[in-house]
């Protein structure tokens, strides 16, 4: 066998409009236009309702696990123009901190790597990408990117923090990257570094023909280069690389689809890019050795079914 | 042509014209819906004749019961003629005066109201709402109609509306709210207006619009309305009636609107002469005293492109599903996809939100992804066998390209215990330099010239009678080069290598034969001359074609015979095994040149490339093919080079190649940490490795596997300390009570002011952060605290370190459930003999929750 489908049954009232497991993989959060978060154990391929997040006043559109060295910390975003940091205690699920000084929706959360602190980057339909973070004695600050995409950001994702090109602080040792890569409205990827504790930009990456919907940075595990995925309502997915010598970033297209491309993730050692489209497909990708993207498997979510792609697979 | 699908049963849908009702039923059959998807029809009705409109009930009856309206305002009722355990089929509901039907709807929670529209009428009502169980064919009205009617079958008739609105008003649209089933909203001459049928005298709310059409109450949502005039479709909130929340402008005339059944503010729009439906993501939300804008989302979904549709159904339950119907009664069964969200996470589980519903697919197929592989591999123990390296190879055994890295790993370890036993006992320093590959041990500066001044001796056979070849006789001599560096590079190779003390070259030929390996043992035996040895070993193998390549091993001689030559040649070409090959080719070859032997492919292993090479090719021509070789493997990222490039800068080069390939960062992060301390230590790619893998482990739970990696770490490389990862925090202050190196001197004071100075018997007994007392001993009721650890802050001699500050039983310990405890000799005399808590009162099982295996198993 080469995998195990199961159907989880949120008990959701509407649409789900994220999933995201934990760092472990053993708690699975979800959101929903139902304006609720739902926490799962998930152990064994059964699934325990534990918490019933209540807070939002719309959609919530998104949702984040910080590093389990914080404790269990989800960060979600929503409609509403609310951040809303939550923790657990002892079993209960708290309000740690909410941040509202959007003035619009807030599309996307992501924690940055847990060797910057308790760090999180929103981006809004405001335009603006907040940069949230916990000053250590329990207080909270933010840093705000106005402007950072016309008409509105729609994804947020942070660089790993152990990079190939990262920079050596006078003991030689690396600093954490401190990067962050985000899409939005005006068709564009760009990416961001702090710089005597502002944020500017880093780079434009102009490739994308329409609305940018999801940016997702890849975990470079032993690889002397950063990539990036990014996908678009123009139907492609591209993939910019950096070789980790000078800041040029080269794109790729991955693959032209049929329909919008909605999102994508990485796997942790970043080989399998995951891919979801308007034609109701999920579809995971690798590249091969002559650096060709091929599809691994084709997945029909109304089905359930998985159909093997170009390399096959026995199941 | 009109498309409907049943409310109670998910596949069945009908179609409906002027003349006839067709009942389908999806699966399989003639009438294809879209790709892969089919329908058969079952059943058609057409007797009513001018049918109108056609509404089918919600309640879950056997059969499929539908009402029909028809162009004189009569309702009947109709199965298509299938078994019932009611009487409904065909009965009919019959308004005073003849006017035409304009809408029916059924009650969505009453199964036996349906509503009726009809057209204006002077003396009549608009909209009637029947009881489909009200008596049939007894009062004299209807007595009194049948005179004037034409029908014969008004014995099952009902003539008695159970609710009459609007006399001489005229009726457009209508809808039942879902969640109060005494209400509808109707579009009445010029108004929308929400009626309760308990006092249907007069409307409840209402607003004056033109948009009086296609009214329809999100089923997810009462208080939400849609209707539409023309090309504009408003938007209604009921708790706020009187002007529309918002306007939608089409640029055509809108046919028909729909709320989606199972998606909340999902509202689809068909336009006249359109081939696309329009499909409106509604949010509007009133945050505190704020109202924001609603936000609308417009997606199209287009069944076919240039093919026009006439009407739609949403289906009831199936998310998202979408029946359309063209003008000629083409029918296309569409799916509007969701966005769908994915999360991959470190445990191979990677999830997908679909609707309302997650979907987890677990992989557990190690071709899938690397990580998968990684993981076995660390749970079989992979890499933590510190004593022998070659136990990390078996763990493995199937992947031979990763038997290359720790063969030259364990050869080159057991080379430097034996260089640092040598260099102790004759007192002289070591000139081994550690890890080193075989090229930079030739020529360390990695160039040929000035490097290697290799001895050029003429060697002979040992023939396999016993007998030796005389040097001077050899019409063709065999020149062998060696060099005290050429010897230790054999070492690396394995051919020269001296494990147990027994004769280095037999005993490798031994160990070869005892693993079956019988080619290299006899090529390795010919490459070192033994002819006689190489043909012994051929006929006790007892392989295939053993005998044969015996036979002609055993005729050679070294006298230019032409034809046994040419036999070799042929015979060559036939044999598939390396080994076996290269003999051959050595024994036929011109003797001043082995280009054959070493570049014939398939090849033999690297390391007896190497080593033959290091024997026969002289200085200019080894370096070349080292070069060459080292290059090659290099790009390839074949770990076999490691032999030639060793723990050097082009080591890691060849580790990254072979990560860029492989992704596999476990092995090159244990090659890197067992090849320590070394020269490339402290490259930023093999820190990179570790710090990843040490994530990776973390990531998967194996925190055993992980803590052993760092104490090998620190065992190969004393160097690395492993920061400390857990910490004891105060109660009071929440910092840590760990006396660590930042805290010592601070600390040092209270350890004294204790009263106990001595140093067994150092204390602190207080937070050093906000000097509070630590908790009690729960057994003594003593302050807890000791001076634990290492406390490598007090000793200069890194041999101190091991060496604790306390013996054990003074530390202190705890559950990890009700969080009482004390010091450990203390607690573990009393679970000898209790299960339960020390601490009266607290009935926490201490004892039978903190088990390590519960602990072990969970991490599982």
């Amino acid at each position: 066998m080469v995998s195990v489908i199961n159907s989880i049954d949120t008990a959701h009232e509407d649409m789900i409009h994220d999933a995201q497991l934990d760092y472990y993989g053993t708690k699975l959060a979800t959101c929903s236009s139902d304006r609720l978060i739902k926490v799962f154990d998930v152990k064994g391929g059964q699934q325990t309702l534990v918490a019933n997040l209540a807070g939002h006043e719309g959609p919530v559109w998104q949702v984040a696990w910080a590093h389990p060295m914080f404790g269990n910390i989800i960060a979600s975003c929503g409609y509403d123009r609310k951040v809303i940091i939550w923790k657990e205690t002892n079993g209960t699920w708290d309000k740690l901190y909410v941040y509202s000084n959007h003035d619009s929706s807030v599309n996307s959360v992501a924690f940055a790597p847990h060797e910057l602190g308790l760090v999180l980057a929103c981006g809004s339909s405001d335009g603006s990408i907040s940069i949230v973070f916990s000053t250590g004695d329990g207080s909270w600050d933010a840093k705000k990117i106005n402007g950072a995409h016309s008409i509105g950001c729609n994804a947020v994702s942070w660089a790993p923090a152990v990079a190939p090109n990262a920079l050596l602080d006078q003991s030689g040792k690396q600093q954490p990257v401190k990067k962050l890569v985000s899409g939005g409205c005006d068709n564009l990827v760009k990416i961001w570094r702090e710089e005597d504790s502002q944020w500017v930009e880093d780079q434009k990456l102009e490739g994308h023909s329409d609305w940018v919907r999801d940016v997702s940075w890849a975990p470079s595990i032993g690889l002397p280069k950063s990539i990036i995925a990014s996908c678009s309502q123009d139907c492609r997915v591209i993939i910019w690389t950096n070789d980790g010598t000078f800041n040029n970033w080269t794109s790729k297209v991955l693959h032209k689809f049929n329909d919008v491309v909605w999102h994508l993730s990485w796997s942790i050692t970043g080989n399998i890019l995951a891919v979801s489209g308007g034609d109701n497909k999920v579809s995971l990708w690798k590249e091969n050795l002559e650096g060709q993207w091929v599809c691994i498997s084709d997945v029909n979510k109304g089905q359930g079914q998985i159909t093997d792609g170009q390399s096959a697979i026995s199941s | 042509m009109k498309v409907l699908w049943s409310p109670t049963k998910s596949d069945f849908f009908l179609t409906y014209s002027n003349s006839s009702v067709y009942l389908y039923q999806t699966s399989q059959g003639a009438v294809e819906l879209n790709d892969g998807t089919y329908a058969t029809r079952l059943a058609e009705n057409s007797e009513v004749p001018f049918i109108k409109c056609v509404a089918w009930s919600p309640a879950k009856l056997e059969d499929n019961l539908v009402a029909v309206g028809t162009a004189n305002g009569r309702v009947i009722l109709s199965n298509f003629g299938q078994k019932a355990d009611n009487d409904l089929d065909g009965r009919e509901f019959v308004p005073k005066h003849q006017k035409q039907c304009v809408y029916l709807f059924w009650n969505p929670l009453d199964h036996n109201l349906l509503a009726e529209g009809l057209d204006k009428h002077s003396k009549d009502c608009c909209v009637a709402i029947w009881d489909i169980n009200a008596k049939t064919g007894g009062d004299t009205a209807s007595l009194e109609r049948q005179r004037y009617s034409s029908s014969t079958s008004d014995i099952n008739a009902v003539t008695r509306p159970y609710v009459e609105i609007g006399h001489g008003e005229t009726t457009t649209s209508f809808s039942w709210f879902h969640k109060e089933p005494k209400a509808f909203v109707t579009g009445m001459s010029g108004r929308l207006k929400v009626y309760d049928i308990r006092d249907a005298s007069k409307p409840h709310l209402f607003a004056q619009t033109k948009a009086v059409y296609g009214v329809c109450a999100d089923p997810l949502s009462d208080s939400r309305i849609a209707s539409f005039s023309e090309s504009h479709i408003a938007l209604w909130d009921t708790r706020s009636f009187e002007k529309p929340l918002l306007t939608l402008q089409e640029t055509k005339p809108v046919i028909t609107i729909d709320w989606c059944p199972t998606r909340r503010g999902y509202l689809a729009v068909l336009c006249k002469d359109s081939s696309t439906i329009k499909l409106f993501d509604i949010r509007h939300s009133v945050i505190g005293s704020e109202e924001l804008d609603p936000v609308i989302t417009e997606r199209t979904v287009q069944p076919k492109k240039l093919s026009s549709i006439s009407y739609f159904s949403w289906h009831p339950t199936f998310e998202n599903r979408l029946l359309t119907v063209s003008p000629d009664g083409e029918l296309r069964d569409v799916q509007v996809y969701e966005r769908m969200p994915l999360t991959f996470a470190s445990n191979f589980h990677f999830s997908w939100a679909c609707g309302k519903k997650v979907i987890d697919l677990y992989f557990e197929d190690e071709e899938i992804d690397i990580s998968i592989k990684m993981k076995n591999r660390a749970l079989g123990g992979y890499g933590l066998c510190t004593e022998d390296p070659m136990q990390n190879a078996l763990a493995v055994k199937n992947e031979p390209h990763l038997y290359g890295l720790w063969s030259w790993l364990t050869i080159a370890k057991d080379i430097i215990a034996q260089e640092e036993f040598q260099s102790k006992t004759k007192g002289t320093p070591s000139t081994w330099e550690k890890f080193i590959g075989v090229k930079n041990l030739l020529w360390p500066d990695n160039t040929c010239i000035g490097g290697q001044r290799s001895e050029m001796e003429t060697v002979t056979w040992s023939y396999p009678d016993g007998s030796r070849g005389n040097t001077s006789q050899e019409n063709s001599p065999i020149y062998k080069y060696t060099s005290p560096l050429r010897s230790r590079a054999l070492q690396l190779c394995g051919w020269d290598y001296k494990r147990e003390a027994r004769d280095s070259l037999l005993g490798l030929l031994a160990s070869l034969q005892t693993e079956g390996d019988f080619e290299r043992a006899a090529a390795i035996a010919l490459f070192n001359l033994k002819i006689g040895k190489a043909v012994d070993i051929l006929c006790q193998a007892n392989l295939p074609n053993g005998n044969a390549v015996a036979m002609a091993l055993a005729g050679f001689t070294n006298e230019k015979n032409a034809l046994w030559r040419k036999t070799c040649a042929n015979l060559r070409h036939s044999l598939e095994d390396p080994y076996l090959r290269a003999m051959f080719t050595f024994l036929s070859s011109d003797k001043e040149n082995f280009d054959e032997v070493l570049t014939e492919e398939p090849c033999m292993a690297v390391k007896d490339r190497v080593a033959f090479a290091c024997i026969y090719l002289d200085d200019q021509k080894l370096w070349e093919y080292l070069k060459n070789l080292s290059q090659e493997l290099k790009e390839k990222g074949n770990l076999d080079g490691i032999l030639l490039t060793g723990a050097s800068q082009e080591g890691v080069e060849l580790l990254q190649s072979y990560v860029d390939i492989t992704s596999d960062i476990q092995t090159a992060a244990l090659a890197a940490i067992y090849c320590m301390p070394s020269e490339i230590t402290k490259d930023t790619r093999i820190s990179t490795w570790i710090e990843s893998y040490r994530i990776l482990l973390d990531s998967w739970r194996l925190w055993h596997q992980r803590s052993k990696f760092d104490i090998m770490r620190h065992i190969l490389d004393s160097n690395i300390r492993v920061p400390t990862q857990a910490f004891i925090s105060c109660n009071f202050c929440g910092k840590s009570v760990a006396c660590n190196m930042t805290l010592a001197s601070k600390v040092r004071p209270y350890m004294m002011s204790g009263g106990q100075s001595t140093q067994t018997k150092q204390r602190l007994t207080c937070c050093p952060g906000c000097k509070k007392s630590l908790p009690r001993c729960s057994i003594c009721l003593m302050n807890l605290g000791t001076p634990s650890g290492s406390a490598l802050y007090l000793q200069k001699e890194p041999s101190d370190f091991e060496e604790k500050l306390s013996s054990y039983g003074n530390w202190f310990t705890w559950c990890q459930t009700c969080r009482h405890g004390g010091h450990a000799a203390h607690i573990r005399n009393w679970f000898q003999n209790h299960s339960d808590c020390p601490v009266s009162g607290c009935s926490c099982k201490c004892m039978t929750l903190d088990s390590v295996g519960q602990l072990s198993a969970q991490s599982e």
